[in-house]
């Protein structure tokens, strides 16, 4: 893929993702946040959380992981942002979709920039993002 | 008073811009195997080292937001893990270097904000904290802005 294959619009292939308690616990144990309230389903549900929810930071990463798989190796991620704006919760389907909504050369570099988000379940866009790729342009002697 | 509400302002506004003392890792192959196990991402680029010499890097390469699993400042000193409850409000990203396996990567933070606001939760405080990483050859590799929320 090269920067001139794509256009605004373009949809990144939607990435399917099922985090599981045992993931949850994983995630925990490798960035070593050990906030309770992905983990222990007494203690969330104490402070008045309907059960375990996903960490931010691993939603984080399927959004980041949306991007490397579309890219691969074609360019590289210059920007991410994600808002937590709702929970989601473990043993439940998230799917991480995206489109371009611009492209444009500047310092020289290929950009675009996407649009991102999870959905969950019920098609509720829980966490909003975007990210700006440096894409390879084609060379000149290689056509379309 | 909530336990939350114990944070002094002054507490807060002495944080506000203040360095963490910078702590160096060393990014091992393993660990970012480890990293891509846990989220679940099995792209080769984490792994296969002749991959990664094929698109010009001397190592595999680290996801982007691996860079999570090295710790600034000893967070439990941070004033917003002062408070009753934390949530993970979003993040904000920029990469300039690849992380590779073998890298030296040096971890600074710093509170850059702190906002009072009132939502659903109630009285919350929105923090902002940046992590600027550092590799071996004084490159910035990227910056992290954390958001995070209290109530």
């Amino acid at each position: 893929m090269y920067w001139e294959d794509v256009r605004i619009g373009t949809e990144i292939p939607s990435l399917e993702k099922y985090p599981t308690k045992e993931m949850l616990l994983r995630y925990a144990s490798v960035t070593g946040d050990l906030y309770r309230i992905h983990y222990d389903e007494e203690y969330a549900k104490s402070i008045g959380l309907p059960g375990v929810i996903v960490q931010g930071g691993l939603k984080n990463a399927f959004l980041a992981q949306l991007i490397t798989d579309w890219i691969q190796g074609s360019g590289r991620l210059r920007k991410l942002t994600c808002a937590h704006r709702d929970m989601d919760f473990p043993n439940s389907t998230l799917i991480c979709k995206g489109f371009v909504s611009r492209r444009y050369r500047e310092n020289g570099l290929s950009l675009v920039d996407c649009t991102i988000w999870i959905e969950n379940d019920e098609g509720y866009k829980t966490t909003p993002g975007s990210a700006i790729v440096n894409l390879d342009s084609r060379p000149k002697n290689i056509q379309s | 008073m909530s336990e939350f509400d114990s944070i002094s302002d002054s507490v807060i506004k002495r944080s506000i811009g203040v360095e963490s003392a910078p702590i160096t890792y060393v990014v091992g192959t393993s660990d970012i195997i480890d990293f891509t196990d846990a989220v679940g991402d099995f792209n080769e680029i984490y792994r296969e080292r002749n991959l990664a010499k094929r698109r010009g890097l001397n190592n595999i390469v680290a996801p982007p937001t691996f860079l999570r699993t090295l710790k600034g400042s000893r967070s439990e000193n941070n004033p917003e893990h002062l408070g009753a409850h934390l949530l993970d409000g979003g993040s904000e990203w920029n990469y300039f270097e690849p992380i590779l396996a073998g890298d030296n990567i040096t971890v600074v933070d710093k509170l850059l904000d702190v906002l009072e606001k009132t939502g659903k939760l109630g009285k919350m405080l929105i923090w902002t904290r940046e992590f600027k990483y550092t590799n071996q050859h004084s490159k910035v590799v990227a910056i992290h802005k954390w958001t995070r929320i209290t109530y």
